[in-house]
Formats: C-alpha cells, sequence, structure tokens
C-alpha cells in the first residue's frame, strides 16, 4: 500500500485524503482479464461444456469444483429449497411489486430481500440441527422434525438419508425421524460444509425461479385481480401512533 | 386465517382524501405542515414537541457524513453507475441493516443502554451504572456505540454534544446514562465512544423504541444516500461501471483446465 496524496480542498484534510489505502481493488474469484476464468477454469471454453450451473456456484465458493457426491447432495437440497408458494412473503411480495409495476430488471433484487430474510430467520430457527450434526448427542432438535409427516414425506426423507450415505460417508443422515423439508435441505448444505453466506446466496438463488415465475403470473398493474383486503386491516385512531 | 381485522394505525385512502397517523393529509396537515422530519418521526411512533424537533434536525447533521469515499455512500454509487439513482438509493440503504455501523448499530446500541437502564434502575447511582455497564461488557464481545478509526475522538459526537449545550436535552434520561457509559468502556476497553453512542440515547429520549433506532438512523441519513445516488446516477457510469484493469489485482488461482483436475 501507499499513502496516496488527494488534493487537499482549501487546506481542509480528513482520514480518506491521508490515510495510506490500497490502490487496486483485489479479485479473488473471477479473473478480470480478457479471458473469463472462475477459480482458473475458462468459461466460454472450459466450463460452459464441461460444468453447469450448480457446479460453478459451488466453484465460487469452494474454490474447487465438486465432486459427485457434493454436487448431487447440494442439488438435492437447493431443489427442496426451492418452492416458495404465493401465500408465502417473498412470493407475495414480488407478486406485489410486478402488480406496483416494478421494472423486471428490479424483481429480482425486490424479491431477493424478503427471501434473503427468510433465510435468515430459517438459519436461526435450525440453528440446534446444526449442533445436533455437529456432535450427534441426543434426539434430533424437535424444531426440525416434520410434524406429522406423510408416508410420502417419510419415504422421501428415508430416500435422500440412504442417498446422503453415498454423497458423505459417514456424515450421512440418520434415516429418521423424518426432517421437515427446510430442515433436511439446511442439513445438507451443512454437512457439505458451507458456511452462513454460502447457504444464504444459494438458498435465495435455488427460490428466485419460482418466486418470479409466480409474479409473472399476474400482469403489471393488474391491481384488480389482486386481493385488497388481504388481511383487511382496520384503520385506527385512538390516539395512539403505529 | 383469523376473521379478526389486524390494526394499523399507519392511514387509510378514502374516496375524498387520506388519514395519516390519526391526521387528515390534504386539510390538517397540509395546513400544519409538518416538517419531513416531523413526519419521519410519527412513522416511527414518535411525537416531536419543539425541542424534540431541534433535537431530530441536529441528528441528522451530525450524520451528514458525506463523503463519497465512505463505504456505504460508495456502494450507493457503484450501483447508481448503473444509471438508477433508485435503485442506488435503496440498495445502498441495506448496506445499513449491519450491525457494525450506522442504522444497525444504531439498534444494538439503544438495547444496550436500555439493558443498562433496566439492571441498573438507579441511573445517577454510578456504581450501579457501572456494574450495569460492566455486565454487559462482559457478555458482549462487540459493543454498539464504540470504536473511532483513524483519529483519536469523533469529531460528529463531539460537535452534536457541544450543539446541545444548554439544551433540555442534556438532562434526558440516557442521554445522562450515556455519558457515563461512555466513559466507562473507555476505561474499562480503551475503546472510545462515537456517534452512535449519542444518537442512541437521543433517539431513546425522544421515545423512540430500541428495536426501531436503526431504522431513524437510516431516515436521518437519506440525505447523504440520495445525494451520491443522483450525482452518481449522473456521472459515475464511466468510472465505476466496470474498474479497468489496471485498477484490479487478480489473486486467484492459475489457469487451468477441468480435464487435468478430473
Amino acid at each position: 500500500m501507499s499513502a496516496i496524496a488527494a488534493p487537499a480542498s482549501a487546506g481542509r484534510v480528513g482520514p480518506f485524503d491521508v490515510e495510506p489505502w490500497p490502490e487496486r481493488l483485489a479479485c479473488h474469484v473471477v479473473d478480470p482479464g480478457p479471458i473469463r476464468r472462475v477459480h482458473g477454469y475458462g468459461v466460454s471454453f472450459d466450463l460452459a461444456l464441461h460444468a453447469g450451473p450448480l457446479e460453478v456456484a459451488w466453484l465460487a465458493f469452494q474454490g474447487e469444483l465438486p465432486g459427485p457426491g457434493a454436487r448431487a447432495a447440494l442439488s438435492t437440497a437447493l431443489v427442496l429449497l426451492a418452492p416458495i408458494h404465493a401465500g408465502e412473503a417473498p412470493a407475495h411480495a414480488a407478486i406485489l411489486a410486478r402488480i406496483a409495476g416494478a421494472p423486471a430488471h428490479l424483481l429480482p433484487a425486490i424479491a431477493a430481500v424478503a427471501l434473503g430474510e427468510l433465510s435468515r430467520i430459517e438459519h436461526a430457527r435450525l440453528a440446534p440441527l446444526r449442533r445436533w450434526l455437529d456432535t450427534r448427542e441426543g434426539p434430533i432438535p424437535e424444531v426440525a422434525r416434520a410434524i406429522d409427516p406423510s408416508p410420502e414425506e417419510e419415504r422421501a426423507h428415508r430416500e435422500i438419508a440412504s442417498a446422503s450415505a453415498r454423497w458423505l460417508g459417514d456424515r450421512a443422515l440418520p434415516a429418521s425421524p423424518a426432517l421437515d423439508r427446510v430442515a433436511l435441505a439446511h442439513a445438507l448444505l451443512h454437512l457439505l460444509g458451507l458456511d452462513e453466506l454460502t447457504v444464504h446466496t444459494l438458498s435465495v438463488g435455488a427460490r428466485l425461479p419460482a418466486v418470479l415465475a409466480e409474479a409473472r403470473c399476474v400482469e403489471a398493474a393488474a391491481v384488480r385481480a389482486y386481493p385488497a383486503r388481504l388481511p383487511d386491516y382496520a384503520y385506527l385512531e385512538d390516539g395512539a401512533l403505529p | 386465517m383469523t376473521t379478526d381485522r389486524p390494526e394499523t394505525r399507519v392511514g387509510h385512502i378514502l374516496y375524498d382524501g387520506a388519514r395519516f397517523c390519526g391526521r387528515g393529509v390534504f386539510d390538517e396537515l397540509m395546513s400544519e405542515l409538518p416538517s419531513g422530519d416531523e413526519l419521519a418521526a410519527t412513522a416511527l411512533g414518535m411525537r416531536l414537541d419543539p425541542g424534540g424537533r431541534e433535537v431530530w434536525q441536529r441528528c441528522a447533521i451530525a450524520l451528514l457524513s458525506p463523503d463519497a469515499r465512505v463505504w456505504p455512500l460508495k456502494t450507493v454509487r457503484v450501483i447508481a453507475s448503473l444509471g438508477n439513482p433508485t435503485a442506488a438509493f435503496f440498495g445502498g440503504q441495506l448496506v445499513s441493516s449491519s450491525p457494525a455501523m450506522g442504522p444497525g448499530a444504531a439498534r444494538g446500541t439503544a438495547e444496550m443502554l436500555t439493558a443498562i437502564a433496566e439492571t441498573a434502575m438507579d441511573l445517577d447511582d454510578v456504581e450501579r451504572v457501572s456494574a450495569a455497564t460492566l455486565d454487559v461488557l462482559a457478555r458482549s464481545p462487540r459493543l454498539g456505540g464504540f470504536g473511532v478509526p483513524f483519529r483519536a475522538e469523533d469529531e460528529r459526537m463531539l460537535a452534536l454534544r457541544a450543539s446541545l449545550a444548554g439544551h433540555a436535552a442534556e438532562q434526558g434520561r440516557f442521554y445522562r446514562l450515556h455519558l457515563k457509559v461512555g466513559s466507562i468502556v473507555a476505561a474499562h476497553r480503551g475503546v472510545q465512544p462515537n456517534l452512535v453512542l449519542t444518537l442512541a440515547a437521543l433517539l431513546l429520549d425522544l421515545g423512540c423504541a430500541p428495536r426501531r433506532a436503526g431504522l431513524a438512523v437510516a431516515l436521518l441519513m437519506r440525505p447523504s444516500f440520495a445525494a451520491h445516488a443522483v450525482e452518481a446516477a449522473d456521472r459515475d457510469g464511466p468510472l465505476l461501471r466496470e474498474l479497468p484493469p489496471e485498477r484490479l489485482d487478480y489473486r486467484g488461482k492459475a489457469p487451468r483446465r477441468i480435464a487435468e483436475t478430473r
């Protein structure tokens, strides 16, 4: 680093003018050169031909391409997270944003804010599950268990748990009790060793298509098609403020 | 879903007008002309008297750190370089959710001061305040409202405090507490209080709920964010849309092929 002497304005200087700052922005993942590479792998002539988007996402975060087990576990986790229905806040917000006329290129950003908050809530809720996965002591936390799972859900859990033994070896999921869908996804992501930022990023990314596809089903400015009294807010004037 | 109607006290659209927080918009408010700041405070559940309005305004001025190089404001400029000041204004504001600085830190700091006050109870009892503060210190590796990089003291905090000399705000319960807490923490941890500690105290004395202190500070800071958003949207495209290669330092892996690594 070197001290960058910036022109002072009428002799007035502050830390940004005087303190030594780096002169260049560091790049670690994508080579900014004329041939774009992700952690060294050429995009156009290598990754685009021999890897899929999920592998490139893993590569970006982890620095290496995933092996077959990690790829399968990651794919399963993200598919489990994908379905967000219209009544869930991120999709509902995207629908409202579409109706309110948000431009198409900003709808993903609006949805991502809500999806990020949902991911935050889920991540916090499942902290006991992550602790259990690290220690395997005691019963699986109730907060992660499916509530009254159907036979199909129980069978699905057993199959995924069985597959996790092939993907993750001795870190496999137990065959029972059945976890709820989101908990199962987060369990796989945790067992893959992904940090919180990676989990939030992949979770948001996995859910954007369903959320925005739902928003696309309504027409921009179609206010009459939206249930405006859902819920039916009652405005009060009782002297109290919000 | 319950059939009970959820309550809102924010507002209502009528065929012939509108209501906002208990007031008629086009009759009462248009006649009284509350400032934008007063409306913002109302939105946060605060009623400001004339002294409170003055405190709010002084907080807004103290928060004007409008240097383009301040990181959240720089974020605004980078986004704005793509041409949309609105997207940049709101995208950059999301940075403010961080507990490390600015609005995000304000919430944690307000909650800390509230916890100390509830524990100490008698805020004029220096020993009780000290014990309560040290208890919070012991439980919190990182404190909001403390830390002054690059200089010995936070000039914004000093200026805000000086501007309140003789003002009734100096007698505020949390204002008096924050002075004590600042000294205690500085003595025990060697870290100086910053503007956020004073802001949190003033907001609490104005009746702001601790959980809303972050949004209050974000609203107070909007002029800086807006100014950078509009200027950068007009001018920063060539500068920031893509940095030139000579200003980048690639430190990643060397070129390789998939066939070599599998």
